[in-house]
């Protein structure tokens, strides 16, 4: 789906000199609204869905001092969800923690084959769980997001160099992972 | 379209693989793949934003702008800058509204007469209690200083008497205070440490001397009272009534 757009959206970007603000609005949401669904989905923020209108609404105004073309459009987006997903982890360690007793998250009772297998086959959003923020924060961008390694060093105010490093332990680790998951799966 | 799709994301977690110099198992590589699924899904675009969208089809369409209604698009406002905003404009206003409630009050304040002598009232008060002598003394303190002292002064030579009666005047106690060794701080203190200071040392040669300071300050009544004192020259007798105090 990308490939068919993409053409398309470049094109709309690179002559965006006069061109509508809405309209390339309307291309960077077509193009970007998936990818940043699902980088904040994999970074576990609650409710990606409308933290993504957010992000959205929080680019429009920005529109206008746009450089870079499509390329410059997805940094400035990513940008702003990186800096919404990190806003919500310090939400979450402000807010105090209180769990109501609920029977159905209690761990002592067996856990039925129906959440094993959706576990099984569904379980992408909590695939980087186990990593460190750093290490799912650099997958969730290069993987999910598509961002270039200079991209990536920029939203995370590292060098190019920290983060191909970052990446390659990043990718190491939830091979480990994965495998041990796999093999707990089987057994 | 879903072809497309798979390849280019074969091509990401590829190169992803390639530049991490890992070499694909058959274990990373699907993990991935089903990582990237996530950004598949196109979120339903919220009310704000498809307003937007709506508009951007209007101008790719050829309508003009304004069949859609401008008004159906909201202003995005920066919340955080608003806030921001206004949190220093509240803390302005506390600022002004203080520093021009202090200023008037001191203005006020420095404009009555009757506030500056119940300050004074109140600094002899504290003065008299600390020193520990009742608090009604102070005001006996004025009428009797000029009767107790003055006899003091002619009770060493012999033709001061004279100087006292001329003292009250206003004209000539100026003129001999300065010449007056102790007659400075007096100046310095103003009438508020006066009563203190003699307070402190009640037996002092250095009384005569703060006493018509304080005759001269005195606004008119109190030169009326060290007229009768010279001519009660037998006061010296009454001195050990001083103690009193």
């Amino acid at each position: 789906m990308l490939d068919t757009l993409a053409q398309e959206e470049t094109d709309i970007f690179d002559d965006a000199a006069g061109t509508d603000p809405a309209v390339l609005f309307g291309a960077a949401y077509r193009s970007f609204a998936g990818p940043v669904q699902g980088y904040l989905k994999a970074r576990g923020v609650d409710d990606p869905e409308a933290v993504t209108q957010d992000v959205f609404m929080a680019f429009y105004p920005k529109i206008d001092g746009l450089t870079g073309g499509l390329q410059g459009a997805k940094s400035l987006i990513f940008s702003i969800a990186h800096a919404r997903m990190v806003d919500h982890y310090r939400r979450l360690e402000r807010r105090p923690q209180l769990t109501p007793y609920d029977p159905q998250h209690d761990a002592r009772t067996t856990p039925s084959a129906e959440d094993h297998a959706v576990e099984l086959t569904g379980g992408a959003a909590d695939m980087l769980a186990g990593l460190s923020e750093e290490h799912q924060e650099v997958l969730a961008l290069r993987v999910v997001a598509d961002l270039s390694i200079e991209q990536v060093a920029a939203i995370m105010g590292k060098s190019t160099g920290a983060i191909k490093q970052l990446q390659r332990r990043a990718l190491q680790n939830l091979k480990a992972q994965t495998l041990s998951r796999n093999q707990a799966n089987h057994e | 379209m879903s072809d497309t799709a798979g390849s280019r994301s074969d091509a990401v977690v590829d190169q992803l693989l390639l530049e991490a110099e890992l070499d694909d198992d058959g274990q990373l590589r699907p993990a991935l793949l089903q990582l990237r699924a996530l950004g598949d899904v196109t979120p339903e675009p919220s009310a704000g934003v498809a307003a937007l969208l709506q508009r951007a089809q209007a101008v790719q369409a050829g309508t003009p702008c304004d069949a859609v209604p401008s008004a159906a698009v909201p202003a995005p406002v920066d919340e955080l800058a608003a806030r921001r905003r206004a949190k220093r404009r509240v803390a302005l206003t506390a600022l002004s509204v203080a520093v021009s409630l202090s200023a008037g009050g001191a203005v006020a304040a420095a404009s009555d007469q009757g506030f500056r002598d119940s300050f004074n009232n109140l600094h002899r008060t504290v003065t008299s209690f600390v020193t520990g002598t009742a608090p009604a003394a102070p005001a006996g303190n004025q009428s009797e200083e000029p009767a107790a002292p003055v006899p003091s002064v002619p009770a060493v030579p012999a033709t001061v008497p004279t100087a006292p009666a001329t003292a009250p005047q206003p004209g000539q106690p100026a003129e001999a205070a300065p010449s007056d060794v102790p007659a400075a701080p007096a100046k310095g203190t103003g009438e508020s440490d006066a009563p203190g200071r003699q307070l402190e040392v009640p037996g002092a040669k250095d009384l005569p001397t703060a006493v018509p300071e304080d005759l001269t300050n005195g606004v008119g009544q109190q030169p009326q009272v060290p007229v009768p004192g010279p001519s009660d020259l037998h006061l010296p007798e009454t001195l050990p009534a001083v103690p009193l105090r």
